[in-house]
């Protein structure tokens, strides 16, 4: 029984019932609206909504870090856990860890450009 | 590439490529004992040594300046058992720090924490917790494991300190907010 109010039950709530308030009323971003900055995760819960809508265009002008890399990074970080332990899970872990690398410097790179005051970057910055 | 296998009694087999030791390796033929001769020359060296060639976790010794080897089964805990360390951990040869091509550094870097804390917490400082983490393998590499720890010590303060922002701003954020919505 105290299982159940362990960490991750207590973070898995905490994220529900934070998506349930963006979802039902929105949030604004409090970073955004003191800095005027566009931080690596802005656009991705409305990336979020477009995927599941399936405009996979909206998606990656509301946040293309998030989209291309984010999601599969996620994925493969999923696979490589449940291929854990197993030999064919060796490869795997490899890319895994390349492709953590790629998203980390990636988002580096995406937070700087996405603010950089020209028109050629709007194209990263969410509607 | 091509070596001979010499076992502990000084008998020699091969040559073999590495995909062949490899094979060997799986059958149980080979461990961690034996040593490797290059073709073309006459160096002789530990088989750990041999890049490309993947021992089973309990024929290698842990590193010698290392942390203790995570617990795991056998080719799993090449990898590690959590985060970080699953990607970042791995086999040091059995006589120091020779770069073997698989060899991963044992120190846990928290890049896979940087990143979600940088996408969530939605906060500049990610990014420093980022750049920290991304230091940990080259200095583990090298074999500065003070540096590397220094690195992840710093990665891992930073990411934690986002958090704690992240939560502030998201509380100011529900509180500037509610009385808008009512």
């Amino acid at each position: 029984m105290k299982n159940l109010l362990n960490n991750r039950v207590v973070f898995g709530v905490g994220v529900a019932i934070y998506f349930l308030i963006v979802a039902t009323v929105g949030l604004p971003c409090a970073f955004h609206q003191l800095t005027h900055l566009y931080c690596p995760g802005c656009g991705a819960t409305r990336a979020t909504w477009a995927l599941i809508r399936g405009d996979i265009g909206l998606a990656l002008r509301d946040n293309a870090w998030y989209v291309l890399l984010i999601l599969p990074w996620v994925f493969a970080l999923g696979l490589a856990k449940l291929t854990e332990g197993k030999k064919s899970g060796e490869s795997i872990g490899i890319w895994t860890r390349k492709l953590t690398y790629a998203t980390a410097y990636a988002g580096i790179g995406f937070f700087v450009l996405r603010n950089v005051p020209l028109a050629l970057f709007d194209f990263l910055r969410p509607i | 590439m091509e070596y001979f296998i010499v076992d502990t009694a000084g008998n020699r087999y091969g040559p073999a490529r590495i995909d062949e030791i490899n094979a060997w390796v799986r059958e149980g033929r080979i461990d961690a004992s034996m040593q490797a001769i290059q073709v073309g020359t006459a160096l002789q060296f530990p088989i750990s040594q041999v890049p490309g060639i993947f021992l089973p976790r309990h024929q290698v010794s842990p590193p010698l300046q290392g942390n203790p080897p995570t617990q795991g089964s056998q080719y799993g805990s090449q990898y590690g058992s959590q985060y970080g360390s699953q990607y970042g951990s791995g086999q040091s040869s059995q006589y120091g720090n020779y770069p073997r091509a698989q060899a991963y550094s044992p120190v846990e870097n928290h890049l896979i924490k940087a990143i979600i804390v940088t996408l969530c917490c939605c906060l500049p400082i990610g990014v420093v917790s980022i750049v920290y983490a991304a230091q940990v393998d080259g200095h583990a590499r090298r074999g500065d494991y003070a540096m590397a720890h220094s690195a992840a010590a710093s990665a891992d303060l930073w990411a934690n300190w986002s958090i704690g922002l992240g939560l502030v701003g998201l509380l100011c954020n529900v509180i500037l907010s509610v009385p808008g919505m009512l």
